[in-house]
């Protein structure tokens, strides 16, 4: 055995360094996906209350309208888009953290948690619980104060 | 059982210990060996630690007293972190993972400063490779690429000492530096287009 490989060994016994149990990692694991997958719910939640606030906004004929841009503009929740952005930037960063993160492009990350949140957000949308939250949220104090619609 | 080091030195008593030396015995093996018995892991030592150290005084320019050091973290953290080795990778890229990651917090301790390859490499592979894409027939001087590499940002010297130097396959350094393997060919790919370029200019290629 070479001299600095005994020095490594004499070092690991003299700091008494430990295996970290498998249990440590099996943790970390579970934690970085279920925050993956809370990321890409709650992103999906505050896609459906945005449609909820721009249907709202906009109306049925809005979107029929020459003015449908302008109605969106106006319409759109910078609150709910900002949680929304926030929640898709966040899953993204989980999902390289996953051990087989890495593999894959970071814009077809990116595109495809963006895709997954919008498509979940509009079914829930379609169910009415952005409504539902929007509704609840309404009653709340702070939301007038943050919400700019 | 007494695991010190003089004990294990004069107990290599077991055929198993015997027949973890011989190097047809997988990492993956020895890993799991050496989860229940220490003494495994010093032939994962003695297996690795030639290699690493060269890979790393190759990427960084250090003392050898610095990559000893890096060394001993390295060892020290991918014991610590032995049950969380990921068998869906190869061993030594699990390694040379944390091998890279413990040089570039060196790096990064230290201020920035040009890195010179040591005198003994051999660069045929990636002479020849420049050569066949410049189409010159002389060879490239061996002194001014290392040179040259040594010069390179540290991004792409990575890969081109992983690459030409290590051998890693492409998939190999996609697991190492964790990122997509089609990320990796397009930073060989700028890697080399740089080195010509400065080749060019110092007059090494016609």
């Amino acid at each position: 055995m070479s001299e600095t490989s005994k020095k490594i060994i004499e070092e690991i016994h003299e700091r008494n360094v430990k295996h970290r149990p498998k249990w440590y990692f099996l943790i970390k694991n579970i934690s970085v996906w279920a925050l993956l997958i809370a990321a890409i719910f709650l992103g999906a939640l505050t896609m459906s209350i945005e449609e909820s606030v721009l249907e709202k906004g906009i109306g049925v004929h809005g979107f029929f309208s020459s003015e449908f841009f302008l109605l969106l503009f106006r319409g759109i929740s910078l609150l709910w888009l900002l949680c929304a952005v926030l929640f898709v930037v966040f899953a993204f960063l989980n999902l390289r953290l996953t051990k087989e993160g890495y593999r894959y492009r970071a814009w077809w990350i990116g595109l495809g948690i963006l895709l997954l949140i919008v498509t979940l957000g509009l079914l829930l949308g379609h169910e009415g619980v952005g409504d539902r939250i929007e509704s609840a949220a309404e009653h709340a104090s702070w939301y007038h104060a943050y919400s700019d619609h | 059982m007494d695991f010190s080091l003089g004990t294990i030195m004069t107990n290599q008593d077991n055929s198993t210990s015997e027949a973890a030396k011989a190097p047809d015995v997988a990492d993956e093996q020895l890993v799991t060996l050496a989860l229940k018995d220490d003494r495994y892991y010093e032939i994962i030592v003695e297996r690795y630690e030639p290699k690493l150290r060269r890979y790393i005084l190759r990427f960084i320019h250090c003392s050898e007293a610095d990559a000893q050091d890096i060394i001993q973290d390295v060892f020290i953290n991918a014991y610590r972190n032995l049950n969380g080795f990921d068998t869906d990778l190869k061993f030594s890229s699990w390694l040379y993972r944390i091998a890279h990651n413990e040089a570039v917090s060196h790096l990064r301790r230290m201020s920035a400063r040009p890195t010179v390859i040591m005198e003994d490499e051999t660069f045929d592979a990636l002479a020849s490779e420049l050569n066949t894409e410049i189409e010159v027939g002389n060879k490239l001087e061996g002194i001014k690429l290392r040179t040259v590499i040594g010069r390179l940002d540290e991004k792409y010297r990575d890969v081109i000492v992983l690459r030409y130097l290590e051998e890693k396959s492409y998939d190999e350094i996609s697991d190492i530096l964790r990122k997509p393997s089609g990320s990796v060919s397009s930073l060989i790919t700028r890697a080399k287009r740089i080195l010509l370029k400065e080749l060019k200019k110092e007059n090494i290629t016609s």
